[in-house]
């Protein structure tokens, strides 16, 4: 496979920056040379989804806790996100944040009581939760409209210009979005909040023992992800302009973690090309479009079978980055290891 | 007395009557998930997919103009089959490999009822097909109240199913192999138990149950649907931890339960949040005793 | 007064007494064993005094405060850190990264800050990382820190082990078996490990089977056999103790058959 072959490249440093930067021009410049707004609607949400892996992956892949719960994540806060903006005239930014909020509330709520039960228990109650969310669209029709769902949903506003699909706007937003969830896990995967979360998912109990307190990270892991998932949630809304209570469903959450686990638990670039790769295939191979569910669930099947890290996941091999100021003794470059004293 | 109240007991004993139907196909359901984790100590998270296929099995035999019985008993050996498939294809290699984690397997599970599911859509259709109800006797007037006759053979075949398997397990001697090792596999296996055997069998075991769910469920609502196996098979579950997951009397009181519990909640609270009822009890479960209303506590070994 | 100092602690799993009415000390500085056969408790008390059990009576006081029933955390924070007897390395993790864990609870920032990468997050990291260093590099892991726990030796694995617990800045080290699976050479190793940290400052409690061990490196020992206590006092008097002897071996049978 291709990809295998650009895992093996050992790439210095140098030339993986320039390829960096050859890459964030593309990005930016992607508006420019696209043939036609359906690519760009495509690239849009291929962005949103790789949010959606990124948000994922902090609960399972640093965690460990296998969750089917981030579509009614969504859910909560593009739901909250349409009725404050279209029933409540309240601007894009400021609706997007209680979205984030509202949704990280919910997290709290499932997190706090399940997240101290074993994995099977954990995604029996996520899925539940994504039925009850879609009851709770369904029925609570003063708030949500019902099944007739919320239409003409505001897309955001910077300085009295609206951005659309078509001026390119949401792409950039969804841009300077990725980036920022991008930021965020990168910085939480090199704090002691990540190293916590690794912790807890190789040993629970020698990570309590050790006196991390290991339900609090849990929690907060998954109120993160439950934020970032809503904030997906309102970025498609917006794009979308029309949400009812099927449009975020158990499928998404499949996909969602068919892209953790192709990409690699743990890994950013995985979640990154991962869903590059998984949303973009049915529009690239249109024949496989109707058989794209079933190729999901076959990832899933075959990535636990011959490469549970995911493709770009599992353990590195460039040292540990010491903080500035650290200072070490007699440090060799690439010592062996030929005994200890 | 005043004939709200009168009309108000007649609708809650009606639903109570509901729910004991619904709840014996929760039972089932339930038991098939125990008898998996019983012997794997893992939740098949497949099992509502092998549900949905046993339902289209029958479905597509009978549009086949087979009669009921035979498409039902043609049903029981293919589902079967598939059940055996996903342990012998899925789950055994994950077993032989070091540090396969219950990550691996729980993912691998999700993965094939994905896989399954949407063999279903694709083989068969999407949409709502509609599927006869032969067990349909009319209605049965007793004490005054109107029962469906559908129900009665709902109740009367899971209990039958339930006293079946019940025997098997408790009666012969790959039942009494398949209790070993749920006790100890490693001591099961050292006093002769074929443990790959009895494995082999739990999984045939529960994917017959699952059959005859999903027989009973479509004829009582006369459709099937790749989707339809989702909420049985969370409320299903939801049944089998109340009562202890692994326990078969626990599946079965658990499954009464959640079914008289959804039924009157239609009644006091309409049916709209029908589908939130089980939800709520499993939530509840975890909270209070994980372990469900039979289940024991195990210590954790440091 | 003495560092530990443990009274009456039972605890029950059902019908079984796993620990009956057990009392010792340990005073700051010493190196304290409890030895017993198999089954005999030990590490279910340490499974007491880390939290992991709750003690169903009696007392732990440490360092002056009750921490009976307290929560493992609080109790790490008090002083006290442990190994395990099937050692519980975070495989999948570096030996530098497994060390940053023991010290995870005196590494002070909040989420806020690893965001923004503020001040108090850098010299957080800074100082959390040098003191790993420290520790690595004077138990000999200085040039491995960043290899995989799981792919050192077994030996420098439980080293690496003992490292960790050392992160947590802790008082009082509860050592589970620590020579278990070693060679006689490893065991001297560890001997002399042990005996360094002693000298470092801390407070060790020992389990262990290797009576080697056991008699050269403690000041005192503690004998358990079904739950309970039954003799204590230095190496020398434990191994001329006769219900040691048969604690171990078993009840001589007297012949008197045949008059």
């Amino acid at each position: 496979m291709k990809l295998k072959k650009i895992l093996n490249i050992r790439i210095s440093e140098r030339v993986s920056f320039i390829i960096l930067l050859v890459l964030l021009a593309v990005l930016i410049s992607l508006p420019f040379f696209t043939p036609g707004q359906y690519f760009l609607r495509t690239a849009t949400n291929i962005g949103i989804y790789a949010i959606l892996a990124l948000s994922l992956n902090i609960t399972t892949g640093y965690c460990g806790q296998v969750s089917m719960g981030q579509a009614a994540f969504m859910a909560v806060g593009a739901y909250t996100f349409a009725i404050l903006n279209t029933m409540h005239g309240v601007g894009f930014f400021p609706a997007a944040f209680v979205g984030c909020c509202v949704a990280g509330v919910a997290g709290f709520i499932l997190g706090m009581p399940t997240l101290r039960l074993s994995g099977a228990y954990f995604v029996i109650a996520t899925t539940g939760f994504s039925e009850v969310v879609k009851v709770i669209a369904l029925n609570w029709k003063s708030m949500t409209n019902g099944a007739l769902g919320i239409k003409n949903i505001g897309r955001p506003i910077v300085f009295g210009f609206e951005l659309t699909n078509a001026n390119g706007g949401q792409y950039y937003i969804m841009l300077l979005s990725l980036a920022a969830v991008i930021w965020i896990s990168y910085a939480i995967k090199t704090s002691k909040f990540g190293r916590a979360l690794n912790a807890i998912r190789n040993d629970e109990l020698a990570s309590n023992l050790m006196g991390v307190n290991t339900s609090s990270q849990k929690v907060l892991a998954f109120v993160i992800s439950a934020m970032l998932a809503g904030y997906a949630g309102v970025l498609y809304a917006s794009m979308t302009r029309y949400i009812e209570p099927n449009t975020f469903t158990t499928d998404m959450s499949t996909i969602i973690l068919c892209i953790v686990i192709f990409g690699g638990m743990g890994s950013i670039r995985g979640m990154i090309i991962g869903a590059l790769l998984l949303i973009s295939f049915p529009e690239i191979l249109r024949f496989m479009a109707t058989y794209r569910f079933i190729v999901y669930g076959l990832i899933l099947i075959l990535m636990m079978r011959f490469r549970p890290q995911g493709m770009l996941g599992g353990v590195g091999d460039k040292p540990y980055k010491l903080p500035k100021g650290v200072k070490r003794k007699s440090y060799e470059q690439g010592g062996g290891v030929n005994g200890v004293t | 007395m005043p004939p709200r109240t009168k009309r108000g007991a007649k609708l809650i004993v009606q639903q109570i009557v509901n729910g004991i139907s619904i709840g014996f196909v929760y039972a089932i359901v339930a038991v098939g998930y125990s008898l998996i984790f019983g012997v794997l100590r893992i939740m098949n998270m497949a099992y509502a997919s092998i549900f949905t296929v046993g339902a289209h099995f029958i479905l597509m035999f009978i549009t086949a103009k087979w009669g009921m019985v035979p498409a039902v008993i043609a049903t029981m050996a293919l589902t079967g089959l598939v059940s055996v498939f996903f342990d012998f294809a899925m789950l055994a290699p994950l077993r032989s490999k070091p540090g396969g984690t219950g990550t691996t397997v729980l993912i691998t599970a999700i993965g094939f009822n994905y896989v399954l599911q949407n063999l279903c859509m694709v083989i068969w259709g999407s949409e709502r097909k509609s599927f006869p109800n032969v067990i349909d006797f009319g209605t049965i007037r007793i004490a005054g109240f109107n029962f469906d006759s559908t129900q009665f053979v709902i109740t009367g075949v899971s209990i039958i199913l339930l006293i079946i398997l019940s025997w098997i397990i408790y009666g012969t001697n790959t039942g009494l192999g398949m209790r070993a090792v749920q006790q100890n596999t490693k001591a099961a296996n050292l006093m002769g138990v074929n443990v790959k055997r009895t494995i082999t069998f739990t999984f045939f075991l529960s994917g017959i149950t699952a059959v005859i769910a999903a027989f009973l469920v479509s004829s009582y609502y006369q459709l099937v649907y790749p989707t339809m196996g989702v909420q049985l098979g969370s409320k299903a579950f939801a049944s089998a931890v109340l009562g202890g997951i692994g326990i078969l009397h626990g599946s079965v009181l658990g499954g009464l339960i959640v079914g008289i519990l959804e039924c009157l909640s239609v009644y006091f609270f309409g049916g709209g949040y029908r589908e939130a009822v089980a939800f709520i009890i499993l939530l509840g479960v975890l909270l209070v005793k994980p372990t469900g209303l039979f289940g024991k506590k195990a210590n954790t070994k440091v | 007064m003495a560092l530990l100092e443990v009274s009456a602690l039972s605890k029950n799993f059902g019908g079984l007494i796993a620990v009956d009415a057990v009392g010792f000390e340990v005073y700051e500085g010493e190196i304290v064993s409890l030895i017993g056969p198999n089954g005999a408790g030990k590490t279910t008390i340490f499974n007491l005094l880390t939290g992991v059990y709750k003690a169903n009576k009696g007392h732990i006081v440490f360092d002056g405060k009750e921490i009976t029933n307290k929560s493992t955390q609080d109790i790490v924070k008090a002083g006290i850190a442990r190994t395990f007897q099937n050692l519980r390395l975070f495989k999948d993790m570096r030996v530098i990264e497994n060390v940053l864990i023991g010290n995870h609870i005196h590494t002070k920032y909040r989420l806020f800050d690893l965001l923004f990468r503020t001040r108090r997050f850098r010299s957080a990291e800074a100082l959390s990382a040098q003191r790993a260093i420290d520790i690595l590099e004077s138990i000999g892991l200085g040039d491995h820190i960043d290899d995989y726990a799981d792919s050192m030796p077994y030996g420098v694995q439980r080293k690496l082990e003992i490292a960790r617990a050392m992160a947590t800045d802790a008082k009082l080290l509860l050592l589970d078996e620590p020579a278990a699976g070693m060679n006689a050479s490893e065991t001297k190793e560890l001997l002399d490990f042990i005996k360094l940290q002693q000298k470092n400052g801390y407070t060790i409690l020992l389990i262990e089977h290797d009576m080697n061990l056991v008699m050269n490196i403690s000041d005192r020992v503690y004998v358990l056999d079904y739950g309970k206590l039954i003799a204590s006092g230095t190496p020398e008097e434990i191994a001329n103790d006769p219900r040691v002897v048969e604690a171990y071996l078993g009840k001589e049978e007297d012949d008197d058959e045949d008059a």
